[in-house]
């Protein structure tokens, strides 16, 4: 490989993005891994991410941060939300129109509220990800999502009770 | 109650998330293609300004402490120009390639990882031989921007010139060619032309770019000098009136400077230049020249 100093014609590659590299890859793959739960999705996602990072410093945007992979990564995931409920919406009818929402308190248990997500439909699972896996404000989620917000806070009641109505039917029952 | 809060049971979803490492393959493939794309993202690059010189077969490269200020110290005191570069690495510079009276220098920042290691306190077993027209020029800006004199500048049967060290720790022998003592210009000659422009520097990438004129920086700021060019060329920058003024060679300049009062011409003080003597004039119709008698 070339090194610096050592090479008269084109300039070295600039480290900066494959210092961060080392730091950054297990936090954007974590993070990824956490949300799509499949490791071919999230190599997948994982590398999309570092490659608009270096599209945005070769277009001259600000250095690289592990926050704006975070941030890129996110987008990545709605994109890969959004492919997956093209794919299954000819498959099956999307239920429960109604939004109306029954009170509900439970105490949530955590593995089995991941198993319940990850058996969502992907646009319930995209809103309630990012709503409350990533604590995300709902102006902030409409926007990763491309809805209004009034469109966004209907899909999150709809979420929400298939998110009950799937928890509520697996393990230990209704309280 | 809580009860009413749809968000509440979900809440608990919410926390920070481990880093997982990913599969090595995969870790390693991702890497390689991110070096490869941050390669073809550099190709080309865009030079900072058109290179004039094809790449000689020999070129310094220097590392540098502080390559960034290495180039501007290079630019203000030989005139240099960046032609491409410099390229950041880090807080480093990785590479930068210069242009000093026509030659090609390239400047790196310390890579000791590479074994590239600056100037320590040692004499450098090497130096830099610079040719230029005005030793004592540029010798003094040199100076006044913080190098050592080594050796100030002398005559030699070879021509003029003396020795310094940058401030990087590099030996620079400044030389000049013989005084052209081939022919001595004859009275009446034009020997010297300055171009006055608002913006010296501008002028002189524009005769670089149509006549391939190089210079190195003159006595005044924006004033630059064009390398060998018969008659001389010199650039003026900060002026307020455009136009090229010739200096023409007299014997004796006190009765030059008379014969222009005598037929209706205006002249101003005899002024002592490093090559002489100066009158600035202008004809009977106001046009502008300068006498000069060489010595």
């Amino acid at each position: 490989m070339s090194s610096p100093g050592t090479r008269a014609v084109g300039p070295p590659p600039d480290p900066g993005l494959l210092s961060l590299y080392d730091r950054a890859l297990p936090e954007v793959y974590g993070y990824l891994l956490a949300r799509c739960r499949s490791r071919a999705v999230a190599e997948d996602l994982t590398g999309e991410t570092f490659l608009a990072a270096v599209r945005a410093e070769a277009a001259g945007g600000a250095p690289t941060t592990v926050a704006w992979l975070i941030g890129t990564a996110r987008h990545k995931l709605v994109d890969h939300w959004r492919r997956l409920e093209r794919e299954e919406r000819g498959l099956r009818l999307l239920h429960g129109t109604d939004e109306v929402e029954d009170p509900w308190d439970a105490e949530l248990d955590a593995l089995r509220s991941q198993q319940v997500l990850d058996a969502l439909a992907p646009q319930h699972r995209a809103a309630l990800t990012l709503r409350y896996v990533d604590d995300l404000p709902v102006p902030r989620v409409a926007a990763l999502l491309g809805r209004t917000v009034h469109a966004t806070e209907a899909l999150l009641v709809r979420a929400r009770t298939a998110f009950r109505r799937a928890y509520e039917s697996t393990g230990g029952g209704a309280p | 109650m809580t009860a009413a809060d749809p968000d509440r049971p979900f809440r608990s979803l919410a926390g920070p998330t481990p880093p997982v490492a990913p599969d090595p393959a995969f870790a390693a493939a991702l890497r390689d293609r991110l070096r490869r794309e941050l390669l073809l993202q550099q190709r080309p690059p865009v030079p900072a300004e058109p290179r004039r010189t094809p790449m000689p077969a020999i070129s310094p490269y220097l590392v540098v402490r502080d390559a960034r200020g290495a180039i501007a110290w290079y630019a203000e005191a030989f005139g240099a120009r960046t032609v491409d570069g410099p390229y950041p690495d880090g807080d480093r510079v990785g590479h930068a390639e210069l242009e000093i009276a026509g030659a090609t220098l390239y400047l790196a920042d310390p890579y000791p990882e590479y074994g590239l290691e600056a100037p320590g306190t040692a004499k450098p077993p090497v130096s830099l031989h610079l040719a230029v027209p005005d030793v004592d020029a540029v010798m003094g800006r040199a100076e006044r921007a913080g190098a050592t004199i080594e050796r100030p500048a002398t005559d030699e049967p070879y021509g003029r010139g003396g020795r310094l060290v940058d401030p990087y720790g590099h030996r620079w022998i400044v030389q000049s060619a013989p005084a052209a003592a081939e022919q001595a210009p004859e009275p009446g000659d034009a020997v010297y032309l300055t171009l006055n422009v608002p913006d010296g520097r501008r002028a002189l990438d524009f005769y670089g770019a149509v006549l391939g004129w190089t210079a190195v920086p003159g006595r005044v700021p924006d004033g630059w000098q064009v390398e060998g060019r018969t008659p001389m060329v010199g650039i003026g920058g900060g002026a307020t009136e455009l136009g090229m003024v010739p200096m023409y060679a007299v014997a004796d300049i006190e009765a030059a400077v008379a014969a222009v009062r005598a037929a209706g011409g205006e002249a101003g003080d005899v002024e002592r230049q490093s090559y002489g003597l100066s009158a600035s004039c202008r004809d009977d119709q106001g046009l502008p020249f300068w006498l000069g008698q060489l010595s």
